[in-house]
């Protein structure tokens, strides 16, 4: 949700007429997990989320720990905004506006923060030097971010349990089709990190691999027993499954119940 | 049919069968060669020991480069392929029609990599913007296909018009209206040269056209080709929104939709929309599904509200999947569906 609403912020959609702040501002161009270079030392720094605008940049760091991020955003003031040409953009005569994203307010020093938990909140906004992008995101407080489309990442490291069990129900759904020839917890790895595969690290990738293993463990010996295998550190249907409609439906009542089962106990009541 | 060997034979092929009815329409009153028919397929692959279509040979180059003809004992020359175009290929073929849609539908969905070009509106109604072109008909089609058989709303018309349309009081306030409800799946064009018919067509949103007359085999060969252009880089520039951005394709549709009842359907990957989806979230009017495209098994996440629809294409998933689903689902029970991103409209 943290990364969901967050992105969104840089989009518009027409029909319930939702605007992003970013967007809205000229912050159309932005990139996630992307190094800089800091200014004096050269040392590669790599704010969650940059952005560039029509007069200004800007770093974002998206967080769910209580800690305080503001450390690592003071340090973002120091960003070349010279090699932002590495990504197309031009160079800033200004340091970049700073700010958290976060699920509930934190206390990140002299930077803005702003909260994408199921409504839009902001604090500290006379920290963003930019007046269109500290204007779209005050018009932005208190607007409705729960109907907010999915981004195609469906996994993230830090990710927990129901949280990695939601985000392989596609990749899992895959594996039934008869061409599939099955898939190791590293491809689904792969497949769930999608762009910010390249660039976490690899000790962030082999946890998530990790806990891909032991959620899939469950599905397999459990919910999906019979329809699934690991076969030579792949996963793979069985011949039980067959695609008729049922079927399916019993496999995605199975998936549902797997990676939601809060959700499905209230909705048969 | 001839064994073809080279790229002006085939023409010449085509030219004929064009002359041949107009001859038998100014002598008889009707066509009785076999009308040409071209398909515009999607391609995620490169055409190299390609199939033909099941029965009909092997693909055989001709001397133009990216131009196939099959081969075959089975009605030889009849199928030609123009592959000049990465991601849209065109396929032409004198197969009488219902043979033809039974071949080239089987053929598409037993290759992996291949679609059909889904064509929006705009698309179908492109002709409209273009000299010497005119719009002569239209298809309207509304299943209504989450609503159980004996109680659907189900509407479909075809409608041809001429001077006679005119003739009868609020008819064309009646198809204006009833095409801003629902989906279009044909139109019917008619290309007016030297006051007289040059091309007589009629365009299908599953990317099919077929030529009703035509005059000269260059003029409608461009035509169709014109329309391949334009889908072309409405796939490029999807392709590239989908690599560098992370919003959502957003589908707008004119009727509200029941959520429980595509619930229930695509946890089955039931009916025309061919999509096998898990709800994971839900509320009274909005929900979030996730699964595969049982067209090519690329993952999809739909977002759905009552008449509204967000669609993310994961990794490499292939960016056709949002012009066929918003044809598909229009047409089955969404009516009217536009694609946007960003707010701006896509495939347009």
């Amino acid at each position: 949700m943290l990364w969901r609403n967050t992105i969104q912020l840089f989009h518009s959609y027409k029909k319930v007429q939702f605007t992003g702040p970013f967007f809205a501002a000229g912050y159309t161009n932005y990139r996630v997990e992307s190094p800089l270079s800091e200014k004096s030392t050269g040392t590669p720094k790599q704010p969650d989320i940059f952005a560039c605008g029509p007069e200004g940049w800007l770093a974002i760091d998206l967080t769910c720990d209580d800690r305080s991020k503001k450390c690592q955003l003071d340090s973002y003031k120091d960003l070349d905004s010279r090699s932002l040409s590495t990504y197309g953009c031009r160079a800033y005569t200004t340091p970049p506006d700073t700010m958290s994203s976060r699920l509930t307010f934190g206390n990140d020093g002299n930077h803005c923060e702003m909260v994408v938990m199921n409504s839009f909140d902001l604090k500290k906004e006379e920290y963003i030097q930019n007046n269109p992008l500290r204007n779209a995101l005050i018009e932005m407080k208190g607007k409705n971010l729960k109907k907010l489309p999915e981004i195609p990442f469906s996994l993230v490291p830090e990710m927990k349990h129901f949280e990695i069990r939601r985000g392989l129900i596609d990749i899992v759904m895959q594996l039934f089709d008869t061409k599939s020839e099955g898939k190791t917890p590293y491809q689904m790895c792969e497949e769930g990190l999608e762009r910010l595969f390249a660039l976490v690290t690899a000790t962030s990738r082999q946890s998530l691999i990790d806990k891909i293993k032991a959620e899939m463990d469950v599905l397999v010996k459990k919910d999906l027993a019979g329809y699934l295998v690991l076969k030579d550190g792949k996963y793979c249907a069985t011949e039980k499954f067959k695609q008729y409609p049922k079927t399916r439906q019993t496999v995605a009542s199975k998936l549902q119940e797997w990676a939601n089962p809060t959700q499905r106990t209230m909705a048969d009541f | 049919m001839p064994h073809l060997q080279t790229f002006a034979e085939m023409k010449n092929l085509l030219q004929a069968g064009f002359e041949g009815n107009e001859e038998s329409l100014s002598r008889f009153g009707a066509t009785y060669s076999t009308q040409l028919k071209a398909y515009l397929i999607e391609s995620n692959i490169s055409l190299t020991d390609f199939p033909c279509p099941d029965e009909y040979g092997r693909w055989k180059k001709l001397d133009a480069e990216h131009w196939h003809v099959n081969d075959g004992s089975h009605s030889p020359g009849s199928l030609f392929l123009d592959s000049t175009r990465k991601r849209v290929w065109i396929l032409y073929s004198l197969l009488d029609a219902n043979e033809s849609d039974a071949a080239i539908s089987k053929w598409i969905e037993g290759i992996n990599g291949l679609d059909r070009c889904w064509l929006s509106r705009n698309q179908l109604l492109y002709f409209g913007q273009v000299e010497s072109w005119k719009e002569k008909g239209i298809g309207l089609k509304f299943s209504d296909g989450l609503t159980p058989e004996e109680n659907a709303g189900n509407f479909s018309l075809k409608a041809w018009y001429g001077g006679a349309t005119r003739q009868l009081q609020g008819l064309e306030d009646v198809l204006t209206l009833a095409k801003e409800k629902f989906a279009i799946y044909s139109t019917r064009w008619q290309k007016i040269s030297g006051g007289s018919v040059a091309i007589s067509a009629e365009w299908y949103s599953n990317g099919k056209v077929t030529i009703n007359r035509a005059v000269d085999v260059d003029e409608v060969m461009l035509s169709i080709s014109d329309i391949a252009n334009r889908y072309e880089d409405a796939i490029l520039e999807a392709t590239k929104i989908r690599d560098n951005k992370m919003g959502a394709f957003e589908l707008d549709f004119t009727q509200t939709i029941d959520l429980d009842a595509f619930a229930q359907t695509v946890s089955m990957g039931r009916g025309t929309m061919n999509l096998w989806l898990v709800e994971t979230e839900s509320e009274s009017d909005f929900k979030r599904f996730r699964g595969v495209d049982l067209h090519t098994w690329d993952r999809v996440f739909l977002d759905v509200g009552p008449d509204y629809a967000y669609l993310t294409v994961p990794g490499k998933g292939c960016v056709n999947a949002a012009p066929r689903i918003a044809t598909v689902q229009g047409e089955d029970n969404a009516g009217k569906t536009s694609i946007y991103f960003d707010g701006v409209e896509m495939f347009a």
